[in-house]
């Protein structure tokens, strides 16, 4: 644990039950919490892609109550602008002066709804800002309070009128998550809880208690990012990722910010997990979300029905585990 | 009824040409008859709409009523097509006359008749009924079977247009209004989807009766002109009216012109003088030259009855044989088949159990599954028994004891996984981590056992990956907790 951040034990608790917490509002999607507290705590992006009702947006509202953070959710559309997203300057009547007025990406949690429905300009908007971690508005910067995560969602049955993410801008998000039904015992207690004493259809995330303070996130994100990883795993990392561009079925593999992007999000996995240093099961465990988006399958593998989690997996079990 | 007034060209024709025709009148005058069916379907709809009837009845019967409604259209283009002006009200004004003779007939076993455009002619237009009626039927239908086409064809277009058009308004209808779906309306319809079919299937037969009555009309003249040569008849016609036309001078060079040619004829009392066997030869002779014809020999296969001729007994018998014990031999190879794959069903069953029953069991199979195909390497380490040492344990422990844990350790986890491999057919991939190997071994080999590797591979894990190295007094105790639960003999 060379240059490790040293935090107190009560903070490293608080972070790791925060997973727990989210989990008492939205009941019966573990794996998608999981994955979006990778996200989380190695500071990247989630691209979440299901059909609407799933429980997307009060995720992100329960994650924001549970860290104290600001939320915001925009709504794409195909007439979004850029500066909807990012803010505009405005001439103040009162003062006679130019006033700027921050858009929604002004938050923590930003919930990007339904991405694919803006052009290409607009979602740049935000991809930028994703990236940069900071806002340009009529020139003048503005960096954005961390954390920042978005999350953006896609529709994958409603593909008229759209448009789809180019591969480039896919790549910025640190992790792809499916969010499917979930199984008929949680949805029968969710739809119990939700429904009971409630009015209406709006959000219930009371049952949430705070757990962490926006500004422990960053401190939390150092954290992970120091953890110990031994050579041997970045060289597994990096043997999957190359593999994966020459491997049966992918016409077009992950880059090096898929294997950067790996390590980060095996770092994350290996403190949820509660240990210090990563496992060659950290890796395999967060391949299959950081990966499925960075790769394109070939023609006929498509038309045959296969999804990139089948070659990933056919990639993952091939692929010698690091020799020790 | 003028023939020389006629607005088509008579002339012979096949049935499908004589269609055709009748499709070419009825556009010519499409709106005057679509106009004249409604006025009569419709106060029948309307009727029918009044009487407590079930809307499914009331569609039924408004379809079922169609003798009643094409004769007008049928007395229409009668008049027409002889250049005859004739009105609406002409045509109702002698409805008795047009429509109600053997209306009864018309609507109940004749409803049905595949040609009932064709033979319609006949009872509206000559009048004809009983006998004379069927006689004539039979002259006219003989060798005529387009009218049957042209009923069948009708109708499958009367039903593509009807759906077309329940189809066009359930499109265009929006989505929020929409008040049922096709299945619903197929199997379950509810009064509006009903209303909705009868108006569409008024008007899908507003717009073929035209087309069918006109169609049956012109196959009816084409009939009549064949058997009565109403083409010659028009033209000879046609012909004389020239002449007149001509004047006194080309009567006079007609006449003359026929004595000068008809004058050195013999006379028709000549004639008569020729006795009946000369006449017949006279008759054979002219018979016999091309022009008439000539003859062709042809044959065909006809049915005589049943051969009694006793000789072809032998071949009767000789079939039955053959083919009786094809059968035979049939099933007999038939059983066998199933028997074969009875018994490959069998084969695989036993196959299957003895190759799964470690999972069945969950216990050790003992020395037998060692003769199974194992992998020789896991996540690069050596697995074979061979290349482990006779007591890794008390190796290990020495190890560690020197200093050298990682060495210890790893020596303890390769025995661990290539007993599990080798004794307990542990299936494990070469891609598998230490987790995936955890994973396997849990709820597959005894609990105690597995609790030992689980803290070996806790251990093993901290030391390889995360540098944290484990007391001495751990690692020691693994290596001498590891042959109570894995055991040398094992191994070795």
């Amino acid at each position: 644990m060379v240059g490790q951040v040293v935090l107190n034990e009560d903070l490293l608790q608080r972070a790791r039950g925060l997973e727990t917490e989210i989990a008492r509002a939205v009941i019966g999607q573990p794996q998608v919490i999981h994955e979006v507290m990778l996200a989380l705590f190695s500071g990247g992006h989630v691209l979440v892609e299901g059909v609407p009702g799933l429980g997307k947006t009060l995720l992100v509202r329960s994650l924001a109550a549970a860290v104290q953070g600001i939320f915001s959710r925009i709504q794409f559309t195909p007439d979004l602008m850029p500066s909807d997203i990012s803010g505009h300057i405005m001439f103040d009547m009162k003062s006679e002066n130019f006033r700027v007025r921050k858009g929604p990406v002004f938050c923590n949690l930003l919930l990007a709804d339904e991405i694919n429905r803006s052009p290409a300009k607009t979602q740049s908007a935000l991809l930028e800002a994703m990236q940069e971690q900071q806002v340009t508005i009529e020139g003048r910067t503005f960096p954005l309070t961390p954390p920042f995560l978005v999350l953006a969602t896609q529709n994958p049955i409603e593909q008229e009128g759209t448009y789809p993410l180019p591969q480039a801008q896919l790549d910025r998000f640190l992790l792809k998550v499916f969010i499917g039904y979930p199984v008929e015992r949680e949805e029968q207690a969710m739809v119990k809880q939700v429904t009971l004493g409630a009015v209406g259809d709006q959000l219930d995330t009371s049952a949430i208690r705070p757990q962490l303070k926006a500004d422990e996130i960053p401190q939390l994100q150092a954290h992970v990012a120091k953890l110990q990883m031994d050579e041997q795993i970045i060289n597994y990392a990096v043997r999957l990722v190359r593999s994966a561009r020459d491997w049966n079925g992918i016409e077009a593999g992950p880059g090096p910010r898929g294997t950067i992007s790996l390590l980060r999000a095996a770092r994350a996995e290996a403190f949820l997990q509660q240990r210090d240093f990563v496992t060659p099961d950290d890796i395999k465990l967060a391949a299959l979300p950081v990966l499925r988006h960075r790769i394109r399958l070939a023609t006929d593998l498509e038309i045959e029905g296969y999804q990139p989690d089948d070659v990933l997996n056919d990639l993952l079990d091939n692929i010698p585990a690091p020799r020790q | 009824m003028d023939l020389a007034k006629i607005s088509i060209k008579l002339r012979p024709r096949t049935p499908w040409e004589s269609i055709d025709l009748g499709f070419a009148m009825a556009r010519q005058w499409f709106l005057p008859l679509w106009l004249l069916w409604l006025c009569s379907a419709m106060p029948m709809m309307i009727v029918l709409t009044l009487l407590p009837l079930p809307l499914w009845l009331a569609g039924l019967l408004l379809w079922w009523f169609k003798p009643l409604y094409e004769p007008p259209l049928l007395y229409w283009l009668s008049r027409r097509l002889f250049a005859e002006q004739t009105s609406v009200r002409t045509v109702f004004g002698g409805w008795s006359r047009v429509v109600l003779p053997q209306l009864f007939a018309n609507l109940t076993w004749r409803r049905l008749i595949p040609s009932r455009s064709f033979v319609m002619p006949v009872v509206v237009l000559e009048g004809l009924k009983g006998k004379r009626r069927n006689s004539r039927i039979g002259v006219l239908g003989r060798r005529s079977h387009a009218a049957g086409w042209l009923t069948l064809v009708g109708l499958h277009f009367e039903v593509v247009l009807e759906m077309g058009f329940i189809g066009l308004i359930v499109a265009v209808i929006p989505q929020e209004l929409l008040w049922t779906d096709w299945q619903s309306y197929l199997f379950d319809p509810d009064p509006l989807s009903e209303w909705l079919h009868h108006t569409s299937a008024l008007a899908a037969m507003s717009l073929i009766a035209p087309f069918y009555v006109a169609g049956g009309f012109a196959l009816y003249l084409n009939r009549r002109s064949q058997l009565e040569a109403w083409d010659l008849e028009l033209g000879l016609r046609q012909l004389a009216q020239r002449h007149q036309r001509r004047g006194l001078v080309s009567v006079a060079s007609m006449l003359l012109v026929s004595l000068l040619v008809f004058g050195l004829q013999p006379t028709a009392s000549q004639a008569l003088e020729i006795n009946p066997a000369a006449s017949q030869q006279l008759i054979q002779e002219v018979l016999a030259e091309e022009a008439f014809g000539r003859y062709e020999e042809g044959g065909y296969w006809k049915y005589i009855g049943e051969n009694s001729d006793q000789d072809s007994g032998w071949l009767e018998a000789w079939l039955k044989q053959v083919l009786g014990g094809f059968h035979e031999n049939l099933a007999y190879s038939g059983e066998i088949v199933m028997w074969l794959v009875a018994g490959g069903a069998l084969a695989y069953l036993l196959y299957w159990f003895l190759h799964n029953r470690t999972l069945l069991q969950g216990q050790n199979v003992g020395q037998s599954d060692k003769k199974k195909r194992v992998p020789s390497h896991v996540q690069g380490l050596d697995l074979r028994p061979e290349s482990l040492p006779v007591n890794p344990a008390s190796v290990a422990a020495r190890l560690i004891e020197q200093g050298d844990h990682r060495g210890g350790l790893s020596l303890l986890y390769r025995a661990s996984l290539s007993v599990l491999v080798h004794v307990y057919s542990l299936q494990i991939s070469e891609g598998a981590t230490e987790g995936e190997c955890l994973e396997h071994v849990q709820g597959y080999v005894r609990e105690d056992l597995n609790g030992y590797f689980a803290q070996l591979t806790r251990v093993w894990l901290k030391l390889a990956y995360g540098h944290i190295q484990p007391t001495t007094d751990l690692s020691v105790k693994l290596c001498q907790e590891w042959p109570g639960h894995f055991g040398v003999k094992h191994a070795g």
